[in-house]
């Protein structure tokens, strides 16, 4: 590459002028500072720049083929510096084998942001007016920080919805948390969450709305239940833990973040408040909860302390939205005379209370519905076909690519078609 | 001598009109007694979509034989004839003649083991039929092909796994089996299977139709629109219930033999209505398997009188795909511009005016036949200004722009570069597809799109507007490679030449940014509306950005005075294995480059293509400046026209 360049500038052309390139004024006096602004504003570090990005980007596809794309994402774009293992290119390689080694190179957030200061400093420095390199210019401005913000504050959550039924929380795969719910009194359910951060092995949880302390004996990022063979002691003394245990796994890498979720799980024990009295063991899992079962309403480990049913549940992250989504139907169509899909669509019923709402939506593939800074994509379905599941975004940037693209586009089209008529004038005047 | 230079491109026009007139005309002629093209115009609903049964016929016998036309043996002893049948003769055999169709030699087999263990010997042609097969030598070789099955599966899971290029012949062959078994299985017919029907057949036969119910195309049509057609099996089995109203004693007449088999399911097939589809079909039979041609093709023109009336088929449309599968216009567009390329090489010698005339006039002829082509594949599918839905339809679609924008370049420039970049980007892009439709092993090329991809609108926009970026690139990387090839190993291009193909590079290198950048936002538009995510970092999005990166990476570098015309070809010949990365690499990722089969010739291909680039755009960066064989033309003598200042103002800077 670089020799290309070199070579190319080496040649006794014709006097095409390399006059805008901003190397070409020799100033009698350079001040250092000046000179910096200079080379951060030069057309030169832009090469070089697109050329680390375009590599980085190609690297980042390769490092897919093993890795799992959030990982990748958050390892090589969405980072500052990124050691890059040899390993990726055995994908050309005829027999795959371990190699070892790597190399370090810039993340996409130092690529993105020397391009931004490369761009500012370039149009400080050389400003001129011309409306379609502004507006495109601009608009990739809006483009990088809308990757930004979507990587800083993007939530993606899930609802589950079965039909005749609603539901007014979204989860996250992505963490867990452990509620204990007391169900005693019949209208409302008293909820205490804690985090997953809190779940460290060993630690104690203790809660002032909560009759007992929580240690935490084990916790599992992904596990698998199975049922205990006979003869083998359990470690829990009541619930789904006197049947079966909770195995450790390995953490998931896999390439598709909707087909595989890690499944976290974690063994409790209830302790009398303030002492060591044991009130029992347990053990629980996310894969009791939501996306693993269709009647998730009722689960949890029950231990009655002090004449109060409590509920320990470990569950993915929830977030309870002020509104209730009820599934009118979930319809899967396929193409004729196949199994095809075809497509995908819910009849919802939106009810929030507090703004008065009661309306019937219609979503389906390519046709999310927003609502309150969010957005309910039609995602997947339960196995029987009778339940819906959404993909809930709340991404604070989702407009700007749109703002950013309408800009770019309008740039490239008036910058191009001026070069175009220009040409196309001087060319059919002859 | 000049009224000939005159006459010339016109009579070479003339000749290609009338080759693609009688090559249309032919496709549309029957050849035997039996109609076997309005046969094929029959409709049949299979992969979700209606199609003719000749497409079915085609893709079927392509998947079995390699080729979509077969030669059968007529007579016996010193009176065998062979002849070349299409398709549809095929067909009709596996439908309404299964003896016979087993006896037709198609099974193409090449590989000696594979030959040797099913007790066959090579022969010229190495087409074999079903029946040449003994059953014990069949059994033997089905369980090697559940050992080769069951090591592929081990691969698949990371596991290692020895697995010989016989026994990938081996696999091979049993998917033509495989084929073989799904086409048969059109034939529900109860009786299909030897002349009995006892009532232990007749569930053997139940079992048969319950057990193949799901994937079996279905060829009784329905009214309604978009609805489920019946397969031959379950109308029969209506029919037969019908008329035994759930009493099996009623088969029993058949049992003792006192009603023939063959005459109680075609008195169950005439109770459902003289006109009934299954009683058509059932009467086209008989009069296919006994030889009377005037009644069948009666019969099949009351088929499709009847298909207009009521049925949800569309009988221009089943009559157009068929045409499309024997005129095969973007085949036709190979001859033509390989015949356009020869032209143009002519000219560069001598005899130019004429050579570039008639050229030209090819090039029109092309670009009509391919746009033609492409809307009737977009009328076929349903899908206005839809270009491209699958990656066949992408190297076809590349193939027409290209066309369109060589001659556009030909149209400012007239000096023959536009002509070669038409040509010769086209062929290979056509070769490409063609190769792509040949490797899908008779796969249809017009599937239904999956839920999500099945939507018009970003499929009219997104993905034609890439794809174009794609064509754009690639057409600005063969300038690149002209520039370098004519400037290192030929003395003809002077500064002129250089400046003026640098401007076309340039101009292509503007417009592929462009519509590479705006396609690719499109395209993180449709997943924000799909799924959320304006971007995702997938391999293929990420090739679509590797391209605009590229590109805009090009245009900087001119801006900034750092290449030239040479620095500007040399990057654009890289610009092509970037864009086959994103337009094929990408796709291989997915399923692992390492899995053997058909992807490892397109990878193999993939690279040669890639390995040819580079040396190129190496030989245009690194090789002596004074060593070009042009270094002379292009370092001396005064540019004949035009000043630096012109060229200058293109540049935007």
């Amino acid at each position: 590459m670089a020799e290309a360049t070199d070579t190319a500038v080496r040649e006794p052309m014709d006097p095409l002028p390399a006059s805008k390139a901003p190397r070409a004024p020799a100033r009698p006096q350079p001040n250092p500072l000046m000179l910096l602004f200079q080379g951060l504003a030069s057309l030169r570090l832009t090469v070089v720049l697109l050329l680390l990005g375009s590599l980085l980007v190609f690297f980042g596809t390769l490092a897919q083929v093993d890795g799992g794309i959030w990982q990748i994402v958050s390892k090589y774009f969405r980072s500052y510096v990124v050691w890059i293992p040899f390993q990726i290119f055995n994908v050309f390689a005829a027999e795959r084998s371990d190699v070892a080694g790597g190399f370090p190179f810039p993340g996409g957030w130092t690529i993105g942001f020397f391009l931004l200061v490369n761009l500012f400093s370039a149009h400080a420095l050389r400003f001129r007016f011309r409306v379609g390199i502004l507006l495109t210019h601009a608009g990739l401005v809006v483009l990088l920080l809308s990757e930004f913000v979507t990587g800083m504050w993007a939530i993606e959550t899930k609802m589950n919805i079965n039909e005749g039924s609603f539901t007014n929380y979204a989860y996250d795969t992505r963490e867990a948390e452990l509620a204990i719910v007391d169900a005693s009194d019949p209208d409302n359910n008293h909820v205490v969450a804690i985090p997953q951060s809190l779940l460290a092995p060993g630690s104690v949880i203790q809660h002032e709305q909560l009759p007992f302390d929580i240690r935490v004996d084990e916790f599992y990022e992904n596990s698998s239940l199975v049922r205990r063979q006979a003869g083998k002691e359990a470690l829990a003394t009541f619930g789904t833990g006197l049947t079966h245990d909770a195995k450790e796994r390995s953490v998931i890498t896999g390439t598709d973040p909707n087909q595989s979720v890690d499944i976290p799980a974690a063994y409790f024990t209830l302790r009398r408040k303030g002492s060591d009295t044991k009130l029992g063991t347990c053990m629980t899992s996310c894969q009791l909860d939501v996306p693993f079962r269709e009647d998730w309403d009722t689960i949890g480990q029950k231990r009655i302390v002090d004449g109060k049913p409590y509920q320990l549940n470990l569950r993915y992250r929830r977030y309870y939205k002020p509104y209730d989504l009820h599934l009118i139907d979930f319809r899967f169509d396929r193409y004729q005379g196949t199994q095809i899909p075809k497509n995908y669509s819910s009849d919802v019923r939106l009810v929030n209370p507090s703004s008065n709402e009661d309306r019937e939506i219609h979503i389906k593939m390519n046709h999310p519905l927003r609502y309150q800074g969010e957005t309910f994509f039609q995602s997947s379905f339960t196995p029987n076909e009778r339940g819906t599941i959404l993909q809930v975004v709340n991404n604070p940037g989702w407009l700007m690519p749109y703002i950013s693209c309408t800009m770019i586009s309008l740039g490239l089209i008036i910058h191009f078609s001026q070069t175009l008529f220009k040409f196309l004038q001087r060319e059919l005047a002859k | 001598m000049k009224t000939f230079e005159r006459i010339f491109p016109w009579a070479i026009l003339l000749i290609i009109m009338a080759y693609l007139v009688s090559t249309a005309a032919r496709t549309t002629r029957n050849k035997s007694d039996f109609d076997l093209v309005a046969f094929g115009n029959l409709p049949v609903q299979t992969g979700g979509r209606i199609k003719p049964l000749d497409t079915l016929a085609r893709n079927s016998l392509y998947a079995i034989s390699h080729k979509a036309a077969f030669v059968e043996e007529i007579g016996e002893g010193d009176d065998l004839v062979e002849k070349k049948q299409p398709a549809t003769r095929w067909f009709a055999d596996m439908l309404f003649n299964e003896q016979r169709a087993a006896e037709h030699k198609v099974f193409r087999i090449v590989n000696d083991h594979v030959l040797g263990s099913l007790g066959l010997e090579p022969r010229k042609g190495f087409r074999y039929a079903y029946t040449e097969i003994a059953p014990d030598k069949l059994r033997e070789f089905q369980q090697w092909a559940r050992d080769v099955s069951q090591k592929e599966q081990m691969r698949q899971q990371g596991m290692k796994a020895d697995i010989t290029v016989d026994d990938a012949q081996a696999s091979a062959f049993d998917s033509k089996l495989a084929a073989f078994s799904k086409a048969l299985a059109v034939n529900q017919f109860p009786i299909a299977r030897g002349n009995e029907l006892t009532q232990g057949e007749f569930r053997v036969w139940m079992q048969r139709i319950f057990r193949e119910s799901g994937n079996v195309p279905r060829i009784i049509p329905t009214a309604e629109e978009d609805a489920d057609w019946s397969t031959i099996g379950t109308a029969s089995f209506k029919a037969i219930g019908e008329k035994v109203k759930g009493d099996m004693a009623a088969l029993e007449a058949v049992d003792d033999g006192t009603t023939k088999a063959a005459t109680f399911v075609a008195e169950a097939y005439a109770a459902t209505g003289d006109n009934s589809w299954i009683n058509l079909l059932w009467k086209m039979r008989d009069a296919y398997r006994h030889g009377r041609p005037d009644e069948f093709n009666a019969l099949v023109a009351q088929y499709h009188a009847q298909l207009g009336q009521d049925s949800a088929a569309s009988p221009p449309r089943l009559f157009l795909e068929s045409f499309m599968n024997g005129f095969q216009p973007f085949i036709q567009c190979i001859a033509l511009t390989l015949i356009t390329m020869i032209l143009v090489v002519i000219s560069w010698f001598g005899w130019r005016r004429p050579m570039l005339r008639a050229a030209m006039c090819l090039a029109i002829v092309t670009l009509i036949v391919q746009t033609t082509g492409l809307f009737a594949r977009m009328y076929l599918e349903d899908r206005p200004f839809v270009f491209v839905t699958n990656l066949y339809s992408s190297a076809v679609f590349i193939g027409w722009v290209v066309v369109m924008v060589g001659l556009f370049l030909e149209f400012i420039f007239r000096n023959s570069v536009g002509l070669t970049v038409a040509c010769v980007v086209s062929f290979l892009s056509l070769i490409v597809a063609h190769n792509l439709d040949v490797a899908g092993g008779g796969q249809d090329n017009m599937q239904v799109m999956q839920a999500v991809l099945d939507t018009n609108f970003w499929l009219a926009t997104h993905v034609t507007i890439v794809t174009f970026g794609y064509a754009a690139t690639f057409i600005a990387g063969f300038l690149g490679i002209i520039y370098i090839v004519l400037g290192v190993f030929t003395p003809v291009l002077d500064k002129d030449l250089s400046r003026t193909l640098g401007r076309m590079t340039y101009g292509v290198i503007c417009a592929a940014t462009m519509l590479s950048f705006i396609g690719t936002v499109l395209g993180g538009i449709w997943a924000d509306q799909s799924w959320g995510r304006f971007w995702g970092w997938d391999p293929k999005e990420n090739g679509a950005l590797n391209i605009v990166m590229w590109n805009a990476l090009i245009l900087h570098a001119r801006w900034g005075g750092m290449v030239r015309q040479r620095g500007i070809a040399a990057l654009a010949v890289l610009g092509n294995i970037i864009t086959t990365w994103s337009w094929f690499g990408t796709n291989m990722l997915g399923v692992g480059l390492h899995s053997y089969g058909k992807m490892d010739r397109a990878f193999f291909w993939m690279m040669i293509f890639m390995s040819t680039q580079l040396v190129i755009a190496g030989f245009g960066a690194l090789w002596p400046y004074k060593s070009w064989l042009s270094y002379e033309a292009l370092t001396q003598g005064p540019p004949k026209r035009r000043g630096g200042k012109r060229v200058s103002k293109l540049s935007p800077a």
